[in-house]
């Protein structure tokens, strides 16, 4: 399994392919419960005007023989980033109250911290005037900023290496099939 | 040590815009300030009253001293390809921050500080900014369980 950014990454396979070598020995089916461990602090897949991060995962069968081709197969996956449990249980709310030149005092409550793409912002104005002070008009905007890191410079010597991230874990043979 | 290489233009999403529309009388929306007993339902405050509201009884408060307040659900965009989730996650080489930004303009009530030019009084804007995250669409639970189904 890959995960790329500005690098190439690849997968480990020396676990995967003598795993196999001792157990595909007669006709039939084979079933192979292979569990990948995802870093708890790998990259979620990300796509932005300047820059991406995209999941793959490359499964190889290697079989006997000098002249046998190896099997191969491509998978993108999408790598979700989900919030730790105390910040979805995280409902307080956030209050700021201000006074501006003795003219005017407002409050902004907002319930909660984080929020879905698609979900609703709770929220809560308050003014009150302590003057004749009039409001001409008042907006709420979501403002996103964007900030492409550059974190590694390219090579003619460093395109070719790799980094094992990810190694597969085949907890044995879970169904044969003859 | 990484630096940042560019910073995109920030985006800005409108969740809320309350304003007169131009050459309106009065141009300000707050306090309401008409005979007209309509003036609520024509007013761009109309958009923050919920269908159980009383319109009359909401209209004499937003006639009075105060306090003014306003409940809303601000809801977000639905679409990924509109807005992106927050990414702290330096080991992506992009990180996407949010804030909630509140602004108002307002207008004093005395004649303190007047424009030299025109004699009018002086506008000040507000700002309050924020930091709120943003989750990624995938990560509700029934947005999560339709993902996962499609993985065999």
């Amino acid at each position: 399994m890959d995960g790329r950014s500005s690098r190439k990454v690849t997968g480990h396979r020396e676990v995967f392919s003598s795993f196999t070598h001792h157990l595909i020995n007669s006709i039939g089916t084979y079933t192979y419960p292979i569990s990948f461990e995802i870093p708890a602090n790998a990259p979620a897949t990300l796509r932005c005007p300047y820059g991406t991060v995209d999941w793959h995962l490359y499964a190889t069968v290697h079989r006997p023989g000098h002249f046998t081709p190896k099997l191969t197969a491509t998978r993108e996956v999408i790598v979700i980033p989900c919030p730790k449990e105390e910040e979805n249980e995280d409902t307080g709310s956030t209050v700021i109250e201000r006074l501006w030149e003795q003219q005017l005092q407002y409050s902004i409550s907002i319930s909660g911290h984080s929020f879905f793409i698609g979900g609703t912002i709770p929220i809560t104005i308050s003014f009150m005037p302590l003057s004749k002070v009039k409001i001409h008009r008042f907006s709420v905007h979501v403002e996103g900023m964007s900030h492409p890191f550059q974190a590694y410079i390219l090579s003619k010597a460093s395109i070719g290496q790799s980094e094992s991230i990810i190694i597969p874990k085949c907890d044995g043979l879970l169904a044969q099939t003859p | 040590m990484r630096r940042i290489a560019r910073s995109d233009p920030v985006t800005f999403i409108e969740l809320l815009n309350i304003k007169n529309k131009n050459g309106s009388t009065p141009p300000y929306v707050l306090p309401l300030d008409s005979n007209d007993v309509d003036v609520l339902r024509n007013s761009p405050l109309s958009t923050l009253l919920t269908p159980e509201d009383d319109l009359s009884e909401v209209a004499s408060n937003l006639m009075g001293p105060g306090p003014w307040t306003f409940n809303r659900e601000l809801k977000l965009p639905v679409s990924c390809s509109l807005m992106h989730f927050t990414n702290k996650n330096r080991r992506s080489n992009i990180v996407i921050t949010h804030y909630l930004r509140w602004a108002m303009r307002v207008e004093r009530g005395d004649d303190l500080h007047l424009d030299p030019k025109t004699g009018k009084r002086k506008f000040y804007d507000i700002v309050v900014q924020h930091p709120i995250v943003i989750l990624s669409v995938s990560c509700c639970s029934s947005q999560f369980s339709a993902e996962a189904e499609g993985f065999p």
